[in-house]
């Protein structure tokens, strides 16, 4: 084994602190696990590490210079695994970070050779780097219907644990496909690709789109039907009141106008059309009933006759 | 798969605060049993790994999980690579020269 002191590239009369920042930058270049690339480091570390146990320790240095031990006369270092025998053979470990898909596990072959790789790609070449194309991610996002209609921000945490805002435009539709450049996975040369966010639509527990237009049901009473009445009515930005004409029929539509959903390009927003839905009273009353067979006496009426009104 | 007094004795820096400290923070991610903590030899290849950061290069205790973290990306990555390069190298000759041409072409192309 050769001088610690030319092993760690130290002079015999440096301080202690020179000695130790000569292991740790030595010690940062040739860690196994700090340079898996290079098989060559072991063997570098396991010297540099044998000389620092010497004189990194003041008092050992000392039995070292006065010849009391030589490079040999340390305790031997024990056989070693280094981390990167295991971490690199198999990604699945606990420890592993994100990424490695459990298809790859167990292909049996450990006897990786980064040469290989090099001969591959930098040595047919004139010697540079493994390039990689920048990558375009894509992603499916599902959003709420309300959101959808007036727009939203979300905060979206990509697969490689990057978190990306999306703005939601106003009026997005069920399927469609935001581009967000450059906000995808970088190529070699740093430039990052794009990402593509597909957008879900959730429906609507009362509210369904048509184009622009906002479709809903308004039931009302028999006597508000037939009185006309100012209700409260939902919109997709809150409720507003709305007439109910007088002798309002089944299934007529009354429109909100600009109640709908925007229109990015021609400005401006589609309508909202309300259903009117007569729910009859509830339970049977009698007087009503009474007064319905004395009134259809002189008002007969057949609503399954075709034209009948 | 040994117990944390005899993974202790092993290392003769190591100060069973740290390692428990270490534990907590999930740089080491030991079994456990009734009785205690379990470590194979993957947790003993890395508490050696942190012991030469810690004690020998003079890591302090924020810094240790990143670095771990970012080595563990590091053996990921290397391992995709792996698998690219023995894909690249099941390829017909022709395949091969035709990848490394494009890698060239795409770096001199300057983009």
């Amino acid at each position: 084994m050769a001088n610690p002191y030319e092993t760690l590239g130290v002079a015999p009369n440096a301080s202690q602190d020179d000695i130790r920042k000569a292991y740790r930058k030595a010690a940062k270049e040739t860690h196994p696990d700090l340079n898996p690339g290079k098989p060559e480091a072991e063997e570098r570390f396991k010297a540099i590490n044998a000389a620092y146990d010497i004189i990194g320790d003041a008092d050992k240095r000392k039995r070292y210079d006065d010849g009391e031990i030589d490079e040999t006369g340390v305790e031997r270092q024990p056989e070693r695994h280094f981390y990167r025998e295991y971490a690199e053979a198999d990604p699945n470990t606990r420890y592993s970070g994100r990424g490695a898909s459990a298809g790859e596990r167990g292909n049996g072959s450990a006897d990786f050779d980064y040469d290989l790789f090099t001969d591959l790609f930098r040595g047919r070449g004139e010697g540079g780097n493994f390039r990689m194309p920048p990558q375009d991610v894509r992603y499916a996002l599902g959003i709420d219907f309300l959101d959808a209609v007036n727009g939203t921000q979300k905060v979206v945490a990509m697969p490689d644990g990057k978190t990306l805002d999306i703005t939601i435009p106003a009026g997005i539709n069920d399927g469609q496909v935001l581009r967000l450049k450059g906000q995808g996975l970088p190529g070699s040369d740093g430039k990052p690709g794009d990402a593509y966010v597909e957008i879900s639509v959730r429906p609507h527990s009362s509210f369904k789109r048509e184009g622009h237009d906002i479709l809903s049901t308004l039931p009302i009473s028999l006597g508000e039907a037939l009185n006309g009445a100012s209700v409260h009515v939902e919109t997709v930005d809150g409720a507003v009141d709305v007439k109910v004409p007088k002798g309002a029929k089944e299934g007529t539509k009354l429109r909100l106008r600009g109640k709908g959903v925007s229109r990015d390009k021609a400005g401006g927003r589609g309508d909202q059309l309300v259903e009117i839905h007569i729910v009859p009273p509830e339970g049977a009353d009698e007087a009503l009933a009474q007064f319905m067979a004395e009134w259809e006496k002189t008002h007969p009426q057949n609503p399954r006759r075709k034209g009948a009104a | 798969m040994i117990r944390e007094t005899e993974l202790i004795a092993q290392f003769t820096y190591l100060e069973r605060q740290v390692l428990l400290t270490w534990i907590e923070e999930g740089v080491i991610a030991p079994h456990r049993d009734e009785e205690g903590y379990l470590f194979d030899r993957v947790d003993e290849s890395r508490v050696a790994l942190a012991c030469d950061l810690h004690y020998r290069m003079g890591l302090d205790h924020a810094s240790l999980p990143v670095i771990l973290s970012l080595i563990d990306q590091l053996h990921d990555a290397r391992h995709h690579l792996r698998a690219l390069t023995r894909a690249v190298a099941d390829q017909p000759e022709a395949i091969q020269q035709e990848i490394t041409r494009r890698m060239i072409a795409g770096r001199t192309s300057g983009n």
